[in-house]
């Protein structure tokens, strides 16, 4: 009897077991319907506001609202932008980033375009002719780093030979062979000038030898060349030399 | 050689001036009326160039003398045969000292002392170069001129044309070459 009894409860619990079943598939496939369809939505939403330049306008609102300026604002403050960038200096990422960089030929081209145009000139020339690029200047002339670094460049062994190389080289021997003859010809010129100076000197004492003690009155003539007495004495008045001329 | 001849023809400032004694002296003419340019280089200068010759030769002979003695110094000949080197030596330096002073005068008219003072020997008539024999001439002036006390060379200090007597002799002239001059001499010109 009380198994008898006990089948329609029996039965009535599978039955209940199997509609709670029955209606935990049609929950989840409610759910997955609506997700599905929530997110089909969502999509066909975003493509109609990508399609209006929805974008744009919350963009321009959000700037409008001043969103971004706050959004740094708290970066800055909480000390996130800070680990950001200490992260990204501290991470391999950095240097792939400036290696892919610096191998990209549109850098390159980008630099040297820079580099080229009249505005970085302009930039230079204010800096120069300004009373800070001349600190600047004096500041790096005068900071132990530059000592340090025309130390270690002395003291490198590579300097000397490039200073090696350059010694050697045709130009720097044939400046060197230059400026040597040039001084000999300075010493060529300098004896070849005494020596016509001792010419007259060696021939006004010869002359008042041979004429004893008479009034000499040899003269310069156009460069070293002496005048006889006799030529002297011949010449008009207005172009004999005097004898303070001696 | 009359002066007259040397300096141009009978009308020259020279004739003029022997005729006009009390005017010009003959000096002056000579001086005056020599070729535009020419002008004569001094006692000094001339014996600075000289010098300069005497160095490179006798520096020459002497670095020859000495790696020939060197090498004969390893061979043992007999005495008369270094009697009779040295007589070929004594002889080749002679011939290379005649050779030097007459190759030099006849080619470019300067021998390197010549050029380092800028002066050129030149024929007394006209322009040109000596002839060989005519620089050997000269050169056997000069031994002539250094005999009587050196007297051969002083003699220039008191002549127009600043001669010693191996330009008299040879007839030529000393004088100063601007730089250009030497460079055509150089060149061949």
């Amino acid at each position: 009897m009380i198994s008898l009894a006990a089948r329609p409860a029996t039965f009535s619990v599978k039955a209940a077991g199997v509609a709670f079943d029955a209606g935990r598939d049609a929950e989840r496939r409610t759910r997955a319907a609506l997700t599905a369809a929530a997110g089909q939505l969502a999509l066909d939403t975003l493509d109609a506001m990508l399609a209006r330049d929805a974008v744009d306008l919350i963009l321009e609102r959000i700037e409008t609202a001043g969103v971004a300026q706050h959004v740094a604002q708290r970066l800055l403050e909480d000390g996130i932008a800070e680990q950001i960038v200490t992260r990204v200096l501290q991470g391999p990422e950095l240097g792939q980033i400036v290696a892919t960089a610096v191998d990209s030929d549109r850098t390159r081209d980008e630099i040297a375009r820079v580099l080229e145009s009249e505005a970085i000139e302009r930039l230079l020339d204010r800096l120069l002719m300004s009373p800070a690029g001349d600190r600047m200047v004096g500041q790096v002339l005068g900071s132990p780093v530059l000592k340090e670094a025309v130390a270690r460049l002395l003291e490198s062994r590579e300097l000397w030979l490039v200073v090696d190389e350059i010694a050697r080289s045709p130009a720097v021997t044939q400046a060197i062979t230059s400026q040597s003859s040039s001084f000999v010809d300075q010493v060529t010129d300098r004896v070849r000038v005494s020596s016509r100076d001792a010419d007259a000197w060696v021939e006004r004492a010869a002359r008042r030898i041979g004429k004893g003690r008479r009034k000499e009155a040899a003269s310069e003539v156009a460069d070293g060349e002496t005048l006889l007495p006799d030529d002297v004495e011949a010449l008009p008045s207005p172009v004999r030399p005097t004898a303070d001329r001696r | 050689m009359s002066i007259g001849a040397e300096v141009g023809t009978a009308s020259s400032p020279v004739i003029e001036a022997r005729r006009r004694r009390d005017t010009t002296s003959v000096s002056t003419a000579v001086r005056l009326s020599a070729p535009a340019g020419r002008r004569y280089p001094g006692l000094v200068t001339r014996a600075l160039a000289f010098a300069l010759d005497a160095a490179v030769v006798n520096g020459c002979a002497l670095v020859i003398g000495v790696v020939v003695g060197l090498g004969l110094s390893i061979l043992h000949l007999p005495e008369r045969a270094d009697v009779v080197i040295a007589a070929v030596m004594g002889g080749l330096w002679v011939i290379w000292t005649v050779g030097y002073f007459a190759f030099f005068w006849s080619t470019t008219g300067q021998t390197p002392g010549d050029r380092v003072m800028r002066i050129r020997v030149v024929p007394g008539r006209g322009g040109g170069r000596l002839r060989p024999a005519r620089a050997i001439l000269r050169f056997g002036a000069v031994i002539l001129a250094a005999i009587p006390l050196l007297a051969g060379f002083l003699m220039m200090l008191w002549d127009d044309r600043r001669r010693c007597l191996q330009d008299r002799l040879a007839r030529t002239v000393v004088v100063y070459a601007p730089v250009a001059e030497e460079r055509r001499g150089v060149l061949g010109e």
